[in-house]
């Protein structure tokens, strides 16, 4: 069952690249769109559950840390610099998946029971080509950019909490951040973001266009579209962080 | 016309949030009434909790890997390996295990629970209950909202354990850390606070993956489209939600430990 569903994933995102190399299929118009729709309506969203995980981040790591290392002074430093190798793309991702992805399964789904998906086809134009390629681009370019909005809100957050309770000066946070934070670290980050931000239009796009007729159809594809994408986001950032903490190893 | 504009969107958050807390409130009142069955209330734990499983065992695993990988890489700098069992193993249980598995359970159990009660409402079924002189409060929204309830805390907690174990696993794999040292310094900083904070964390989740989850199934209206536009608001909510809860409750538990002079 899970092996199947994997494969037309596969096949969709296979078709959707193959698409997106196809420079005459390229809609502007529709991608702009998406990007307004994705964007504008999820930054709110974004800025304020990041503030609120960089707090506690930075309150959990003081905890932690004065355990370990029995001081406090290296809190800022090493909660920064997990924010941006884990939190940022993690965090947003994740709330992009309930907020974009089942967005995007439910009007997909809505779509297909009132046969629109099929008039679409009738009339010859393809659905991946004008439904999911636009989604997929503005997708990944939407969770790339508030993943960096994201962190930069986090740090502050952290900063907030870090100067009223741990008696970390601001000056001293953020020299602390750029001794601690290194290139590789932003790079981890936007790479993470990318691939999240191209596994959840594939996934949801795919539960929304492989609905079941009626209302109980598009409630269900709306619910898988969430649950296999927070699944998927959260098993390939275990894999890209072993990669990445191996790959500083060597 | 922007100021009118952010003016009613936030009069919309902050009705919603009144109605979801009266509808809790509402529910409340009934829960404990002798009409709820309790059998009902068992058969939905168990294929809540049956249903959520594999899924809840699959990302706890990962998240446990996630910041195993991520600790050591921090801390092997610094010649303090020999703790980055026991800072893993209290990070999971104080805070990342129940955020990053509650928001996979908001997708899970609060999206299905909305998609499945929101196709009642569409479909007419609430309304057939009433006609039939039966409370929809009683015999439908009732059981569910307590077995999400306990489904959604045993699998939390159950999460903790597995998260652990993932966690011992995937440092003895990458980072050459065998399980005694793991282990050995777990009870040194996982101390009674931070179990606490973990069990707050995983009851205060529960509660709002059901609260919200139900009010948005009960309240669906509009068809197909109005179902789909139920479940994706739920997934919202209920992720917000999380994030906001997840500070409070953690500043909450630091200034108890404080008080009573835990840490």
């Amino acid at each position: 069952m899970i092996l199947r569903h994997m494969m037309e994933m596969v096949k969709l995102g296979a078709q959707t690249l193959a698409v997106l190399f196809h420079p005459k299929a390229w809609r502007p118009s529709l991608v702009l769109e998406q990007l307004y729709l994705m964007g504008n309506k999820s930054v709110g969203l974004v800025v304020f559950a990041l503030a609120f995980s960089g707090i506690v981040v930075v309150m959990e790591y003081a905890f932690h840390i004065r355990l370990v290392l029995q001081t406090a002074e290296m809190v800022p430093g090493f909660s920064s610099s997990l924010m941006m190798r884990e939190f940022g793309a993690g965090i947003t991702a994740l709330l992009l998946a309930s907020k974009i992805g089942a967005g995007m399964a439910a009007e997909l789904a809505t779509m297909k029971t009132t046969e629109q998906v099929e008039a679409l086809r009738l009339m010859r134009v393809d659905p991946v080509n004008y439904l999911v390629m636009p989604r997929f681009i503005a997708s990944s370019i939407v969770t790339l950019i508030l993943s960096i909005i994201g962190v930069a809100v986090a740090i502050l957050g952290g900063m907030l909490v870090a100067t009223t309770e741990l008696g970390v000066t601001w000056e001293s946070y953020l020299s602390q951040i750029s001794t601690f934070i290194q290139p590789a670290d932003g790079l981890q980050m936007l790479i993470k973001a990318g691939i999240f931000g191209m596994i959840t239009p594939i996934i949801s796009c795919y539960f929304g266009l492989h609905s079941q007729a009626g209302a109980g159809g598009v409630g269900k594809a709306t619910t898988e579209a969430v649950v296999y994408s927070a699944i998927a986001i959260i098993g390939s950032d275990f894999f890209l962080t072993w990669f990445f903490t191996t790959a500083g190893r060597i | 016309m922007r100021v009118t504009a952010m003016a009613r969107k936030t009069d919309q958050i902050l009705s919603g949030i009144g109605k979801i807390s009266l509808f809790t409130l509402q529910l409340f009142r009934i829960l404990f009434r002798k009409e709820v069955q309790r059998q009902a209330v068992f058969k939905q734990m168990s294929e809540v909790t049956l249903h959520s499983l594999p899924i809840t065992a699959v990302a706890g695993i990962f998240v446990g890997g996630i910041f195993a990988l991520q600790f050591a890489a921090q801390m092997k700098g610094f010649g303090a390996d020999g703790y980055i069992g026991g800072a893993n193993t209290s990070a999971i249980v104080r805070n990342v295990g129940p955020l990053l598995v509650a928001f996979m359970l908001a997708g899970k159990i609060g999206a299905y629970t909305t998609a499945e009660l929101g196709t009642m409402r569409v479909t007419d079924q609430i309304d057939a209950l009433s006609t039939l002189g039966l409370s929809p409060l009683v015999y439908l929204i009732a059981p569910r909202f307590l077995a999400i309830l306990a489904a959604a805390i045993l699998l939390l907690i159950f999460s903790f354990f597995i998260s652990t174990l993932g966690g011992m696993v995937i440092c003895h794999l990458a980072a050459g850390i065998n399980f005694y040292q793991y282990a050995s310094k777990v009870p040194e900083i996982l101390n009674f606070w931070s179990i606490l904070n973990g069990v707050a964390k995983s009851a205060v989740f529960g509660l709002l993956i059901a609260a919200i989850s139900c009010y948005f199934g009960y309240t669906a209206s509009g068809g197909a489209r109005g179902v789909g536009t139920a479940v994706n608001t739920t997934a919202v909510t209920i992720v917000v939600s999380l994030v906001v809860a997840n500070y409070w409750v953690t500043s909450l538990i630091h200034s108890l430990a404080a008080i009573f002079g835990g840490q």
